[in-house]
């Protein structure tokens, strides 16, 4: 069996099943099905999303004091490099930390974006291939399909004519980039943080206008999740300098500050103490 | 942010562009069609996947003048990035075999509008006949087209069916005018739901599979709906029509014998979705009848031999073995002399099997394999069948002693 069939019989079979019976019980509305598993699958997923959340706050959190020491040892880079990592020893982070739960999610959320695609069935070529990953032991599956693609004011098999859609994704993931991008006093690094947090939502819009509206609908939900995670992790963080009325609302703290240093030392000091015991229990 | 793991994240971040990227243009795989070949007269007709249709002899396999091109300019660009490049001319794709009535060809493209390109000199002129519409293009086609009289009737996938009075297209073509598409449209009626399925007629009647799994009943005169029969799954396959019953399969893995008279289901298969050999995959195709047998063709990879009277399954043929592993019979089969042709392909693989049954001996025979699958309608012809594989490759085999042939479509002006 090779990679391909390994990956159908493991994930994408599974998953495309399970979005088609889903669809039945939801009175046969493929769009409210898309919506219905994308947040059970980042539901189920939430453990590791909360680790990445947490992880990318407190490198937030140590941003500034990345920045004094990107000053300070300017012309020393391998200087710069040690004092970093022994900051990020003494905070009890890991730099990579918010990518490991974030690639391991990821063939999840591939096996999502494919199974939508493949249920979609556009064309006759799309539609013979989903035959042959439907459970043959699912009668309800066979009788399912083709499902319906009409969903709200748009078709999910084509891309939105009204270019609302494709709008609302690139508005959203703009959103959840802002809530995660602090201001950076250095402008080289301003200037990068500012590209990256353009060049994810336009690319986004700009593929949400060639592909077809179901996958719109699923980056508009799963970037919704994604805010309203990042609310109860981080607050607004710096969404709020941008819209002021934000500040006014009560809830988590809006951007890093004597609060969130205190976590960071607190979360440092609870791992240094639980490393001390288990090295005691070792001992 | 660190220099190392800045890098990490631009680096995650494109690996996350480019699988989206690669994902979505080879999931939305562009409309290549799969058409069937066809016949006028001598000459043979295939319409290939690169927009040329072929004019050929079927004595000598000969190409007879240059291939008609079938194809629409566009802006260009890259395949999943449209209105992006140079300007580029797309072949348009055609899913099933042309329809022919007189001398004429006549076929639906995916780009929504229906060919007749007319037989000059043994073959296709150069340049369509007639096209319709001439002004905004229909939703895509994806079945077949079928003349009935004066009036060629096709269904697009937006659930729409189009009466097309070639009379008056072809008097319009001669006296070289373009006629107005409200002049030519007898009528159109929308069924509300995808049709891919080619339409059949029988006297005054137009039938047709829908995928909100009803088969309606037309009258050809106006398109209003006569009666309908409502199976559990969407139905893509025409019909057969038979001693005043219809015969059709649908995406409910199940078989149906509906009387025209009473509407009534006559019988279906299998009777219960519990038996042992009860079909595993959909009716996807059209089957076929000879001498009070039906061949009902699935997805499963097996071919159903169901009594048309009774409805009792005379035998499976299953096509699975060692090495032919999850086969599928996508394509029609047909009867050439007195041999049933089917043609069986691995979805995943790509590949294909084409086997010859001998119905009085209950044995079938492997004809040929090839490492290129088939979708597309096989075509009898003259004691062999003509198939079009997923390659774009056109072969013929005769079913007594399985000598296969390639044809070979190239000219100077392809």
């Amino acid at each position: 069996m090779d990679l391909g069939a390994i990956w159908d019989v493991i994930i994408l079979n599974p998953m495309i099943n399970i979005l088609v019976v889903l669809s039945k019980v939801l009175f046969n509305n493929l769009g409210l099905t898309i919506i219905a598993l994308t947040i059970i699958i980042r539901g189920a997923t939430y453990p590791l999303n909360r680790k990445q959340l947490l992880a990318s706050k407190k490198m937030q959190e140590l941003q500034p004091k990345i920045a004094e020491l990107q000053k300070k040892y300017a012309k020393d880079r391998q200087k710069m490099a040690k004092e970093q990592m022994a900051l990020f020893k003494e905070a009890g982070v890991s730099p990579t930390g918010c990518l490991l739960p974030m690639l391991t999610q990821m063939p999840i959320w591939l096996a999502l974006y494919q199974s939508i695609v493949r249920v979609l069935a556009t064309g006759p070529e799309q539609l013979l291939t989903l035959s042959r990953h439907l459970y043959a032991s699912w009668p309800v599956v066979f009788d399912q399909i083709p499902l319906a693609s009409r969903f709200l004011w748009f078709d999910l098999g084509v891309f939105d004519p009204t270019y609302i859609l494709p709008l609302l994704v690139g508005a959203s993931m703009w959103i959840q980039q802002k809530m995660v991008t602090p201001p950076n006093p250095d402008p080289q690094q301003q200037a990068n943080s500012t590209m990256m947090l353009w060049m994810m939502p336009v690319m986004f819009t700009f593929f949400s206008l060639t592909f077809p509206s179901g996958l719109a609908l699923y980056w508009v939900t799963s970037n919704i999740i994604s805010i309203v995670m990042q609310y109860f992790v981080s607050g607004w963080g710096p969404l709020a300098d941008t819209f002021k009325f934000l500040k006014k609302k009560g809830g988590p703290p809006t951007t890093p500050g004597v609060v969130d240093t205190q976590i960071v030392k607190k979360d440092a000091q609870q791992t240094t103490e639980k490393r001390k015991q288990s090295w005691m229990f070792w001992k | 942010m660190s220099r190392k793991l800045k890098y990490t994240l631009m680096i995650t971040i494109a690996v996350i562009l480019v699988a989206l990227g690669v994902m979505g243009c080879t999931s939305r795989v562009p409309a290549r069609g799969w058409a069937g070949v066809s016949a006028i007269n001598n000459t043979l007709i295939f319409t290939t996947m690169t927009g040329r249709i072929y004019s050929v002899n079927a004595a000598d396999n000969a190409i007879l003048g240059n291939p008609v091109k079938l194809e629409i300019t566009s802006s260009g660009g890259f395949s999943c990035i449209p209105s992006c490049g140079t300007p580029a001319a797309t072949p348009i794709a055609v899913y099933a075999s042309p329809a022919t009535g007189g001398d004429l060809a006549i076929f639906g493209g995916f780009d929504g509008r229906v060919y007749a390109y007319k037989m000059v000199n043994n073959q296709l002129g150069e340049k369509y006949y007639w096209r319709f519409p001439t002004g905004q293009s229909l939703a895509s086609i994806v079945g077949g087209v079928v003349v009935s009289g004066d009036t060629a009737f096709v269904a697009s996938i937006d659930g729409t069916i189009s009466a097309i009075d070639i009379a008056k297209e072809s008097e319009a073509a001669n006296s070289l005018s373009i006629p107005q598409d409200s002049t030519i449209l007898k009528w159109s009626v929308d069924l509300g739901n995808k049709l891919w399925a080619t339409p059949v007629v029988d006297g005054d009647t137009l039938y047709i599979g829908c995928f909100d799994k009803k088969m309606y009943a037309l009258n050809t005169a106006d398109g209003s709906v006569k009666w309908t029969f409502e199976a559990s799954g969407a139905i893509s396959s025409a019909p057969i029509i038979d001693n005043n019953t219809l015969y059709f399969g649908g995406y409910d893995r199940t078989f149906y014998a509906v009387s025209i008279a009473t509407h009534q289901v006559v019988w279906k298969f299998p009777a219960d979705a519990t038996t042992a050999d009860a079909p595993d995959n959909w009716f996807w195709s059209k089957a076929l009848l000879q001498n009070g047998v039906i061949y009902a063709p699935n997805l499963d990879g097996k071919v159903y031999a169901i009594d048309a009277a009774s409805g009792t399954l005379n035998r499976a043929y299953s096509f699975k073995s060692d090495t032919f592993t999850k086969p599928a019979v996508a394509a029609s089969p047909v009867l050439v002399g007195d041999k049933v042709v089917i043609g069986v392909t691995n979805l995943a693989k790509n590949t294909c099997k084409i086997f010859a049954l001998d119905a009085a001996a209950g044995a079938t025979r492997e004809l040929a394999s090839f490492t290129e699958g088939l979708n597309a309608q096989l075509f009898a012809f003259n004691g062999k069948a003509y198939l079009h594989t997923t390659k774009d490759n056109f072969y013929s085999i005769d079913p007594v002693n399985g000598a296969t042939l390639k044809i070979t479509l190239t000219t100077s002006t392809n």
